[in-house]
């Protein structure tokens, strides 16, 4: 088979981290190939799709009426003694309709000159002592395997990420690193407006969360996420059907949604020698919420940059993309790690515990303006640590970076 | 039908090839190839963690602790 030379870049995978790395790097001017093992780029989704508010999500991608299923205008929180802990705030975020919006960043890829090759995986990391230089690549069609060289290979592989792992940044997901989730898309449930909505507790989702997500005209993203160690040997699938049956009882199934989903602690380093990892496979994802679409999107603009300016200096070292660490580093890895110990103590509370807390925020009057948590009041309100969790919790889903 | 290779066992009926097994195998034993679920019996150690992350519960893993 002929073999194309001569890539700059070559990036694996095309969900949201790769696409938009692709299509900084293309910009740049850089020759980018974009693998992709999926015949379809977006398909099937794993996700339950909901992303911040407009001004963040439209840095990378403009929204229309086709890619939002619905605003999303505030949010329920129910702790696991059924109080209920309600927040308008209008314009905090959406509901997207994902497989669209992947494919539209990846179509964003192409228009800059990006390569994209779907039916084509990585197979392993092509090395000349510690520097990576390219990729070794299965076309799945034909069962051929063939090497792509290039001066910077970027692991955007999600959340199975075994290129960071063949490049020594991380190691496979500790089972409580991962939420074991599951997922429908109900026709015909009763929703409070446009709000997305957790449940708390063991009942529906132990050491995790159970959501329900408008889609718009009657319907929503009906799921759960469990910590694996502490399920007491029951699936997330039979956890999804238990809350099903509790919040979503007659509602029409129509979209079966199976993931894992990485709420692992930040990676000390995302770039070794020719190499970066973004998005999920670098365990960007919230560690609290398990978000990751907007986080995988500004990694990937930290990620581009830093490897245009190696290039352009005509260095691949991991000292020299190391930039790309600092960055992430300084600003969202910094939230994240926050997060990450938050959610360490939150997912271990008992459903008690928990109550407690949710009562005690539900009392809070003025706890949030337009824009957000108000920290100061939040603080004084909640003199002890622990209730401040439940706020984090919605706010790890909802609000502008800055009340991060 | 069950494919029994090693220890572990995948139930292709209810597998749904998601991938969280494969994020969580620290052998890389179970790989996704494009739309399916690999299992590279002879990287099986077993111990047991793909199953217990499993979504749908289509591992079996007996030698797993
Ligand atoms: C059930 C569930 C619900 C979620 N809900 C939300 C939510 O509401 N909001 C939110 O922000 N986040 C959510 N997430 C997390 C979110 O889906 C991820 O954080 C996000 O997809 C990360 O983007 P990514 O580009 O890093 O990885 P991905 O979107 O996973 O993209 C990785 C791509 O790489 C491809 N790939 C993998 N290996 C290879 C290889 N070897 N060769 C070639 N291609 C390869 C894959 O096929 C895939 O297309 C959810 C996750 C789950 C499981
Ligand atoms: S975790 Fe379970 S459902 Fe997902 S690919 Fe592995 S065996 Fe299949």
């Amino acid at each position: 088979m002929t073999v194309i030379r001569g890539f700059d870049v070559v990036v694996i995978g095309a969900g949201p981290a790769g696409s938009r790395a692709a299509a900084q790097i293309a910009r740049g001017a850089r020759r980018v190939l974009l693998l992709e093992k999926r015949p379809r780029v977006g398909y099937p989704v794993r996700c339950a799709e909901a992303v911040g508010p407009r001004e963040d999500v439209e840095r990378y991608l403009p929204l229309d009426d086709r890619l939002v299923s619905s605003p999303v205008n505030g949010f329920l929180i129910v702790a696991p003694d059924g109080t209920r802990f309600e927040r308008k705030m209008p314009g905090i975020g959406f509901v997207v309709d994902r497989e669209l919006f992947d494919q539209r960043l990846a179509a964003a890829a192409v228009s800059a000159g990006a390569e994209l090759r779907t039916g084509h995986q990585a197979v392993g990391l092509i090395r000349e002592g510690t520097q990576v230089r390219g990729v070794r690549v299965k076309d799945l069609a034909s069962g051929s395997e063939y090497d792509e060289p290039a001066a910077i290979t970027v692991g955007a592989d999600g959340v199975e990420s075994l290129s960071p792992r063949w490049a020594g940044l991380k190691k496979s997901l500790r089972p409580d690193e991962l939420f074991s989730c599951a997922e429908e898309l109900i026709d015909g449930i009763e929703l409070p407006g446009e709000a997305i909505e957790f449940h708390l507790g063991r009942r529906f989702a132990p050491g995790g969360y159970a959501w329900v997500f408008p889609k718009g005209k009657g319907k929503a993203n009906v799921g759960i996420g469990i910590n694996p160690l502490q399920a007491g040997g029951k699936t997330a699938v039979e956890y999804l059907n238990a809350f099903l049956a509790h919040r979503a009882p007659g509602g029409k199934r129509t979209r079966l949604v199976i993931g894992g989903c990485s709420v692992a602690r930040g990676l000390s380093a995302l770039a070794a020698n020719g190499f970066v990892a973004v998005g999920e496979a670098a365990n960007q994802n919230n560690p609290f919420s398990g978000g990751g679409i907007v986080n995988a999107l500004e990694g990937a603009d930290m990620a581009a940059s830093a490897i245009l300016h190696a290039l352009s200096g005509g260095s691949a070292s991991a000292k020299e993309l190391g930039a790309y660490t600092r960055e992430w580093r300084r600003t969202v890895g910094k939230s994240n790690d926050a997060f990450y110990h938050a959610a360490r103590i939150f997912y271990g509370l008992s459903d008690e515990e928990m109550s407690r807390m949710g009562r005690k925020l539900s009392r809070v009057p003025g706890l949030f303006d337009e824009k957000g948590i108000r920290p100061l009041l939040m603080v004084r309100a909640l003199v002890a640590a622990r209730p401040r969790l439940l706020v984090q919790f919605a706010g790890s889903w909802l609000g502008g970076k800055g009340r991060r | 039908m069950n494919d029994r290779r090693g220890s572990i066992t995948v139930d292709r009926n209810t597998c749904v090839v998601c991938g969280a097994c494969a994020a969580a195998c620290p052998a890389e034993a179970l790989v996704v190839e494009g739309l399916s679920l690999v299992i590279v019996p002879e990287r099986c150690r077993p111990c047991g963690i793909a199953a217990l992350v499993c979504p749908t519960g289509a591992l079996a893993c007996p030698g797993g602790k």
